[in-house]
């Protein structure tokens, strides 16, 4: 199976954070764990690398991050929870339409309809 | 929860953390965040793999390399709060070396300043003006001030180095 790595996302992992998140409010491992299960397995993160990525999208306020409360049941160390902005929405529109126009001119090159 | 297990990845956020140039509060989140994350794919590798030690050494190769995070955290920390934070980290070198030199050096220019039109004006007239001596004495006083400044910075640059 084809495996997509971090070198291969670069540029695109904002987006797809954004996209993620559109299905609702989600905390960093949640987060990966939908990019995994949309990306059917064949996308291999390390998994310290999507941090940055959620500290850029917030810095821009794409997202906001909250702690969850401390009347989750759960045992460990406390979460950050992550929704989108309707800056961020915004942002994910854009990237769809800027990834349809770049799927479909380096498709016409390289002789590949999606 | 199993102490000695959060420990070690406390050990390692904390490796991850620590060359960050950023604020406290800023670097407190990014550990706690770590850590919750590093705790829940060590659960998610204890429950696969079954096994304690296999499932710890899955976590730490899973979240990637410490220096190399350590640097893609430092990119989305504002270049003003990283330049402010440079500087706090580095005040204690700047005062102690720099800084009396800086002010020797003011204070000298500024006391020359006022020096150098009384003495212009005496050239000028032949004799000290009445209404410029006092601004002579205090213009004298800045310099030698100025010097003596300048004087124990270079002492403690010397020290230092």
């Amino acid at each position: 199976m084809l495996h997509i790595n971090g070198d291969a996302l670069r540029g695109h992992l904002e987006a797809m954070v954004l996209s993620a998140l559109r299905r609702g409010d989600a905390h960093g491992f949640e987060i990966l764990k939908r990019l995994e299960e949309a990306g059917s397995g064949a996308l291999k993160l390390k998994e310290g690398s999507l941090y940055p990525a959620l500290y850029r999208l917030e810095g821009a306020g794409m997202i906001k991050g909250e702690w969850e409360s401390n009347q989750t049941p759960r045992r460990g160390p406390r979460r950050r929870v992550y929704r989108l902005t309707a800056k961020g929405r915004r942002r994910l529109d854009d990237a769809r339409a800027e990834f349809r126009q770049f799927a479909q001119v380096v498709g016409q090159i390289l002789g590949v309809t999606a | 929860m199993n102490e000695p297990r959060l420990r070690q990845f406390e050990g390692r956020v904390a490796r991850i953390v620590a060359p960050l140039v950023a604020r406290a509060g800023r670097k407190r989140m990014i550990r706690e965040e770590l850590l919750s994350h590093f705790w829940q794919v060590y659960e998610e590798e204890r429950d696969r793999l079954g096994e304690d030690a296999a499932a710890a050494d899955a976590t730490l190769g899973r979240m990637g390399d410490a220096d190399e995070l350590s640097s893609q955290l430092q990119a989305p920390v504002p270049l003003l709060e990283t330049l402010i934070c440079l500087c706090l980290a580095r005040k204690e070198l700047f005062m102690g070396r720099w800084l009396w030199l800086l002010l020797g050096c003011l204070a000298a220019l500024f006391g020359t300043s006022m020096i150098l039109p009384v003495l212009a004006k005496m050239k000028h007239s032949g004799s000290l003006p009445s209404d410029a001596a006092e601004a002579l004495g205090i213009g004298i006083a800045i310099l030698l001030a100025g010097l003596v400044l300048l004087g124990y910075g270079i002492k403690r640059l010397r020290r230092a180095s």
